[in-house]
């Protein structure tokens, strides 16, 4: 698996097809292997470009048959509790219905970041006992490669 | 009636372009200011999301030192305890 870097600074996954390309977020797609990846831009998402770009990877997901999904967090800084909220008590139980059950993450490499995630995580597992967490396979990678391939 | 004089028609005309430039230009201000307003909006969210990361950050901080306190506490009256028993 290759990632190239275009003349417009942007990239390409080899064998992923480019199904989104905003200013938050990028999406790319494999069906033949199953794989969706999203990968945000910028320091932080707004809930309704948060949204927008989960409902678009929501209708990919649902015209195809993806198992995986590779979420690369790598460029934010601050999350938006809603937001997050929002994506581990809906949209992952939603897709989970679409055979979407393999969740891999990539976070910055940022102790603050990864602690303040964490301690959020804890939060919503606190409010939310009732979650589909037991029914993920949840992996925290380093980079896409790892991440498409493990 | 005699016709208009030429340098009128000119006049009018770039009269005519000024008007339409100034809509143009006023029109894109507006356009500009509604951009700065969502971006506005945006970065308030953001800091409304950092301040609220913050808040939950110190609340675990919080109820850790609770704990640790009390596990202070609880290896104080253990040793006491301890130091009081014929054992």
């Amino acid at each position: 698996m290759a990632l190239e870097t275009t003349s417009d600074n942007t990239f390409t996954i080899e064998g992923f097809d480019e199904k989104l390309n905003g200013r938050f977020a990028r999406v790319y797609a494999n069906n033949d292997t199953g794989v969706i990846v999203c990968i945000l831009q910028e320091d932080y998402v707004p809930i309704e470009f948060f949204k927008e770009t989960f409902n678009r990877i929501s209708e990919v997901i649902k015209a195809g048959s993806y198992q995986k999904f590779v979420f690369d967090k790598r460029s934010l800084r601050t999350f938006h509790q809603p937001s997050m909220e929002w994506y581990f008590i809906y949209w992952k139980k939603e897709m989970l219905s679409f055979g979407l059950k393999e969740h891999r993450k990539i976070l910055p490499e940022i102790d603050w970041f990864k602690k303040a995630v964490m301690i959020a995580k804890d939060q919503l597992m606190e409010q939310y006992p009732t979650n589909i967490i037991e029914k993920l396979n949840i992996k925290y990678c380093d980079s896409l490669e790892e991440a498409i391939a493990s | 009636m005699p016709p208009a004089p030429e340098t009128y028609l000119i006049f009018k005309e770039e009269l005519q372009k000024e008007r339409l430039e100034k809509q143009r230009l006023a029109k894109a201000y507006e356009e500009k200011i509604e951009e700065l307003k969502k971006e506005m909006g945006y970065l308030s969210e953001q800091i409304g999301a950092q301040q609220e990361m913050i808040k939950t950050t110190i609340s675990y901080a919080t109820r850790l030192e609770e704990k640790l306190t009390q596990l202070n506490h609880s290896m104080e009256e253990g040793k006491k305890k301890a130091k009081g028993s014929f054992h």
